[in-house]
C-alpha cells in the first residue's frame, strides 16, 4: 500500500503497530527518507516481498532494499526469524538490518546480534528521541554506508 | 634346640673325642709293632691294651667323627651324601659292636682268645680283652648305631652313660693303685680313659636332644644336674681314696675308715644338696615372681579387652583365633571352644566375605585397615559392625588385633537421613518445577509488558507531539499546556514501566562475583551526581570504603539509588551534608550513606523498601517508589541486609551489608 512510485525500494519497514508505523513514517518523512519506502505489516509479508514466497525462498521481486527496519514482535513470523532468513541468504546477507523494538530484553538484543543485526534501536516512550534516532540511522545506512560492490 | 654357637662347639668337643680315640688307638698299634711298652701300658706294671682293643678304638673314634660330620648340618643339605655317610657310620658302629660281641661270646663259651692279639706276642699281658672292655665295645657300637637314628638317640645316650661308667670303673681302679689280677675288670688305663672320652663325645654329638638339652639348659633340672652330677662322679672316689690311704697308713681301722668314708659323703653331699637347693629355691622364687607378673599382665589384658564396648579379636595369619573377649562370645553366640576352631571369615556371608578377606590381607601387608560388614552370629542374625584391624607381632608371629563396634544405630540414622534426603530432593524438584513455571509466566508477562504497554504510550506521546508540531499554531496556550501535561505524564509512566521491568529482571538475572573497588565506584557516581547538581551547595564526606565481592552492575545500581536519594532529599538543605562510609559489625562490613535531608517517620520504615511505596508526595520529591525496592532486592541477592534510620526533617541513614561476600 505504501509502495513508492520509483522502481527501487531503498528502505523496507516491517511494522505491525499502526501507530508506530505512522509515527515512524512521519519521522522518516521529516528526514526526507520516505520516498523509496516499502512497508510490510508482518514477517510473512516481508519474506514474501524479499523472496517472493515466504515458504519457498528464491523467487520474489528480485529487488532488494538498501536497508531494512525490522520490528521484533510481529504477527505470523517474528522479526528474529525474518532476520535469520535475511542473513542466511547470500543475496540478502549484506543488506543492513536495524531492529526497531520496544523490547529492552537482553535475550532479544543478544539473539539479534548473534544473528548478525547491524543496529538495534529501543523505541523510547518519548518519541522525539526515537525519531532522531531513526533519522540518523536511516541516513547512515542509506547514504554513508555503501553496500559491498556498489560505488556512489 | 640350643643356639647355633654352642651347637657347633658341642660338635667340636665330640669330634675332639673321636680324634683322640683314633690317635690313641694308632699309637698303641704302633707300640705293638715297635715293642714300645709306654704306648702299651702307660706304666710298665700296668696292664697293656691288646691290639684288638686299639683297633676297636680307632673304629669307634672314626664312627664318632662321621656322626659329628653328619650332625654338622652342612652335610645333610645333600640328601644322597647324607644317606651315604649314615651308612658309613652304621657300618663302623656295627664293626665295633661285633668286636665287643665276639670277645664276650668267646668268653662265654671258653673259646680261644688269641684273636685279640692279632698275631702279636702277648708277652707279660693277659693276652685278651677284659670282659668289661668287650661289653663296653658292644654297648658303644650299639650306641653309635642308634645315635644316627632320630628316634633312638635317647637310648643311645643311656648306653653311652654305661660306657662312661665302665671307663670310670677302670680309672677308679687305677686311682686306687689297682691290682693286676683277674680278667674281668683288668683293662688298660688308657682303655678306661678312652671309654670315658668316647662316651662323653657321643653325648656331645647330639647336643640337640635328650640329656644334653637338660645339661645345657637353664631349667631347674639343668641346675640340679650340673650341680650334683660331677660331684656324684668324683666325690665318693676321692673320699674313698682318702679312706684307703688313711687305712693303709694305719691311722684308723676298717670300721672307723668306713665311718669316715660314709660321713664325709653325707657331709659333702648334704652341703652340695643344700647349696643346689638354695640356688634352685632362688631360681624358683624368681620364676614364680615372673609368672605372677605374667599372670597379672594376663589378668590386666583380660580386663582391658573385656571392658571394651565392642568385640575384640586377635588371630594369626592362618586365621586361628588367639584371643577374644566376652563380648565376642556374647554377640556371636558361639562358645569359646567353637571360636577356637573357627576362621574369621566364618562370621561373614556373601559379599562381606570377600570384602573382609581383602581387608584382612591389607592389615598383613599395610599394617592397618578397617571394614564395615554384617557380623553373622550363630543364630543367623546379622548385625552391622565397624571393624578395625592392626598388625601386631606376638613372639615373632604377625597377628591381627582389632575391635568391632555395633553400628546398627548409625546405619538406621543413615537410612533415615537417606530417606529424608530423597524426600527432600523430590520436593525440591517439585518446587523448582513450580518456581520455574511461575518464573516463565512472569517472564512472559514482563516481556509483553515491555512491548505492549509501552506501544500505546509511545503513540499517545508521538501523536501529542505531532499535534503540537502540525497544529500548534492554531492551539491556544491552555491547550498546549494540556498537551505538555499529557506528554510528561506519558513519559512518567514509561519510566515507571522501565523501573518495574528492571526490578522484576533483578530476581532472575544471574549474579557475577568479582572483586569490586567500592571506593572508586562511589567516587565516580558522586562525580556524576555532583555534575548534575551543579549550583547546589553540597558537602560530601567519604570515609573508608573497603572493597567487596559482587556483581558490579547491580552494586553500582545500589550505590546510584542510595546516593541519588541522598542528593534528592537534601535539595532543600543549605548546605546539604552527605557522608558515605563503613563500619564493622560482628566481623562484617556495613556500608552506609547518611544525609541531613528530609528524613522520614520511622513508623513507616517497614514500607520503605516496598515496590511503589512512597513516604513523600510526588510534588515534593519526584520518584516512582521502585529505587529502594531495587536496592533491597540486589542486597538480598548478595546475601546481605539493608535497613535505615531516620527522623522527620532530620536526615536519614541507609545501611547495607553484603555479608557473605564482603572481603574482610
Amino acid at each position: 500500500m505504501n509502495t513508492p512510485n520509483s522502481e527501487t525500494v531503498e528502505i523496507l519497514l516491517v511494522e505491525d503497530n499502526p501507530s508506530d508505523l505512522a509515527l515512524t513514517q512521519r519521522a522518516l518523512k521529516k528526514a526526507r527518507l520516505a520516498n523509496h519506502l516499502h512497508v510490510c505489516r508482518d514477517g510473512e509479508e516481508a519474506l514474501d516481498f524479499l523472496f517472493g514466497d515466504a515458504l519457498h525462498a528464491g523467487g520474489g521481486s528480485g529487488r532488494f532494499p538498501r536497508v531494512v527496519l525490522l520490528d521484533i514482535k510481529l504477527p505470523k513470523i517474528d522479526g528474529l526469524e525474518v532476520l535469520r532468513r535475511l542473513k542466511a541468504d547470500p543475496r540478502t546477507r549484506t543488506i543492513p538490518v536495524v531492529m526497531l523494538t520496544s523490547s529492552q530484553e537482553q535475550r532479544d538484543v543478544i539473539e539479534s546480534y548473534n544473528l548478525g543485526v547491524n543496529s538495534y534501536i529501543v523505541k523510547p516512550v518519548n518519541f522525539e528521541g526515537f525519531s532522531a534516532a531513526v533519522e540518523q540511522l536511516g541516513m547512515y545506512w542509506l547514504l554513508v554506508n555503501q553496500p559491498p560492490g556498489q560505488q556512489t | 634346640m640350643a643356639s647355633p654357637l654352642p651347637y657347633v662347639r658341642s660338635l667340636m668337643i665330640a669330634a675332639g673325642g673321636g680324634i683322640l680315640a683314633v690317635g690313641a688307638g694308632l699309637l698303641v698299634l704302633l707300640g705293638w709293632v715297635t715293642g714300645n711298652l709306654t704306648f702299651l701300658t702307660v706304666r710298665p706294671e700296668w696292664t697293656p691294651m691288646v691290639p684288638m682293643t686299639a683297633v676297636a678304638f680307632c673304629l669307634s673314634g672314626a664312627a664318632l667323627l662321621v656322626i659329628t660330620a653328619i650332625m654338622n648340618r652342612r652335610l645333610s643339605e645333600n640328601a644322597v651324601t647324607f644317606e651315604r655317610w649314615r651308612w658309613v657310620a652304621k657300618g663302623l658302629a656295627l664293626l665295633v659292636a661285633l668286636i665287643g660281641g665276639r670277645s664276650l661270646l668267646f668268653y662265654g663259651f671258653g673259646w680261644p682268645t688269641e684273636w685279640d692279639m692279632l698275631g702279636f706276642d702277648k708277652g707279660e699281658g693277659p693276652g685278651q680283652m677284659a670282659q668289661v672292655t668287650a661289653a663296653g665295645f658292644l654297648l658303644f657300637g650299639i650306641a653309635l648305631g642308634l645315635t644316627v637314628r632320630q628316634r633312638f638317640y635317647q637310648s643311645a645316650q643311656w648306653l653311652a652313660a654305661v660306657v662312661i661308667f665302665i671307663g670310670w670303673i677302670g680309672l677308679t681302679r687305677y686311682f686306687y693303685g689297682g691290682d693286676q689280677s683277674g680278667v674281668f675288670f683288668r683293662m688298660a688305663m688308657h682303655t678306661a680313659l678312652l671309654f670315658a672320652v668316647l662316651g662323653i663325645g657321643l653325648f656331645y654329638a647330639r647336643p640337640d636332644g635328650g640329656f644334653m638339652v637338660i645339661w645345657n639348659g637353664d631349667t631347674a633340672g639343668s641346675v640340679l644336674v650340673r650341680g650334683l652330677f660331677p660331684a656324684a662322679l668324683i666325690v665318693p672316689v676321692v673320699v674313698g681314696w682318702l679312706r684307703l690311704e688313711g687305712q693303709r697308713a694305719g691311722w684308723y681301722g676298717l670300721e672307723t675308715g668306713l665311718t669316715v668314708f660314709a660321713m664325709s659323703n653325707v657331709l659333702i653331699f648334704s652341703v652340695l644338696a643344700w647349696h643346689t637347693a638354695s640356688r634352685l629355691h632362688r631360681e624358683d622364687t624368681r620364676r614364680r615372681q615372673a609368672e605372677k607378673t605374667v599372670m597379672m599382665e594376663k589378668q590386666f589384658s583380660d580386663a582391658v579387652i573385656d571392658s571394651l564396648p565392642g568385640i575384640f579379636y586377635l588371630f594369626d595369619r592362618q586365621g586361628k583365633f588367639l584371643r577374644w573377649n566376652a563380648n565376642f562370645e556374647q554377640v556371636s553366640g558361639y562358645r569359646a571352644a567353637e571360636i577356637a576352631v573357627m576362621h574369621p571369615l566364618d562370621f561373614f556371608a556373601g559379599d562381606d566375605k570377600t570384602l573382609v578377606s581383602s581387608r584382612i590381607s591389607e592389615v598383613f601387608t599395610k599394617g592397618v585397615s578397617y571394614a564395615e560388614a554384617d557380623f553373622v552370629s550363630k543364630d543367623g542374625r546379622r548385625t552391622p559392625f565397624y571393624f578395625t584391624g592392626i598388625s601386631v607381632r606376638l613372639e615373632g608371629e604377625v597377628c591381627l588385633a582389632g575391635v568391632g563396634i555395633d553400628i546398627t544405630a548409625r546405619k538406621l540414622a543413615e537410612a533415615k537421613i537417606q530417606e529424608l534426603n530423597t524426600d527432600l530432593e523430590r520436593r525440591v524438584v517439585e518446587r523448582t518445577a513450580q518456581l520455574e513455571s511461575a518464573n516463565k509466566g512472569l517472564e512472559a508477562f514482563s516481556y509483553s509488558v515491555s512491548h505492549d504497554l509501552r506501544a500505546p504510550l509511545r503513540a499517545v506521546d508521538g501523536f501529542s507531539q505531532a499535534l503540537v508540531e502540525d497544529y500548534g499554531a492554531t492551539l491556544n496556550e491552555e491547550a498546549r499546556h494540556y498537551l505538555a501535561t499529557i506528554r510528561s505524564e506519558t513519559q512518567r509512566m514509561g519510566v515507571l514501566i522501565d523501573d518495574l521491568l528492571t526490578f522484576s529482571r533483578l530476581g532472575r538475572a544471574s549474579l557475577e562475583h568479582l572483586p569490586i573497588d567500592t571506593a572508586s565506584l562511589v567516587k565516580s557516581i558522586l562525580n556524576n551526581l555532583l555534575a548534575e547538581a551543579a549550583g547546589r551547595k553540597i558537602e560530601i564526606h567519604v570515609e573508608e570504603l573497603p572493597p567487596c565481592d559482587g556483581d558490579l552492575s547491580l552494586l553500582k545500581q545500589v550505590w546510584i539509588n542510595l546516593l541519588s536519594n541522598a542528593f534528592k532529599y537534601t535539595r532543600r538543605r543549605e548546605p546539604a551534608v552527605i557522608t558515605v562510609g563503613s563500619r564493622r559489625e560482628n566481623g562484617a562490613v556495613v556500608y552506609f550513606v547518611k544525609d541531613n535531608g528530609a528524613g522520614f517517620d520511622m513508623r513507616y520504615a517497614n514500607k520503605l523498601f516496598g515496590v511503589f511505596q512512597r513516604l513523600h508526595r510526588a510534588e515534593d520529591y519526584e520518584g516512582t517508589g521502585v529505587g529502594l525496592a531495587i536496592v533491597q532486592r540486589i542486597v538480598h541477592r548478595h546475601g546481605g541486609t539493608v535497613w535505615a534510620e531516620a527522623l522527620v526533617n532530620d536526615g536519614a541513614t541507609f545501611y547495607f551489608t553484603l555479608n557473605r561476600e564482603t572481603r574482610l
